[in-house]
């Protein structure tokens, strides 16, 4: 499943589970990281995205730096989780923004590419009421969760 | 004859300045809702299959 749109370099490293990236636009260059933080439940990770400040080392994840490059970083974000799901065949990912608008914009992001995603990954939403469910592009979920095919209990290739 | 699947991964760089960043945890308060949430709301049915774990009855 490669990611369609384009998107910015990353690097990672050797555990592939933390990723840098360099936004570019009218806001000038900001750094970018994406981390996939292991949770208190086996096999279950946090996607978390934020800002890089390399002058204090410091990270934030609710700045809205609006470098007009959202599908972009959105393509890039998908990337990493390709390499991390690569090196971390059985993990689920959970996802859930920092705010209700990048909430909202991953769920757009996953929408403009269910097709090609639900192709490899099983990927669910969570409502309330409701709660867990295969997910439907037209329902405002408040978080996700994506884990690849082979991770489900009757899966067959 | 069956084929095996390939995935096609990005190309990336490794960047050994980001090893200190591997494993922590580097957006607690994410981390703690995230957790939160996992406790208030469970997760799919088919994770705590996929564990060999009876789902909650509280899950969909």
């Amino acid at each position: 499943m490669p990611v369609k749109f384009p998107q910015y370099a990353f690097s990672t490293e050797e555990n592939r589970d933390a990723f840098r990236f360099t936004s570019v636009g009218p806001k000038g260059e900001i750094k970018k990281i994406v981390l996939y933080s292991r949770t208190g439940i086996n096999n279950v990770y946090n996607l978390a995205f934020g800002d890089y400040n390399g002058h204090n080392d410091d990270l934030d994840d609710l700045s809205v730096s609006d470098n007009r490059d959202t599908q972009k970083i959105l393509a890039t974000i998908a990337s990493t989780f390709l390499v991390f799901i690569e090196n971390h065949p059985k993990a689920w990912v959970l996802a859930e923004g920092s705010t209700k608008a990048r909430t909202r914009l991953y769920r757009i992001g996953i929408s403009q590419n269910l097709t090609d995603i639900s192709s490899e990954f099983a990927i669910f939403g969570y409502m309330d009421p409701g709660g867990w469910q295969p997910f439907n592009k037209n329902t405002d979920y408040m978080r996700f969760m994506i884990t690849s095919k082979q991770n489900l209990q009757h899966y067959e290739d | 004859m069956k084929t095996k699947k390939v995935r096609q991964v990005p190309s990336y760089t490794i960047d050994a300045s980001l090893d200190r960043f591997s494993g922590e945890n580097l957006f607690p308060e994410q981390l703690k809702r995230a957790n939160e949430a996992i406790s208030k709301y469970g997760l799919p049915k088919e994770y705590y299959l996929s564990q060999g774990i009876t789902p909650p009855d509280s899950n969909s």
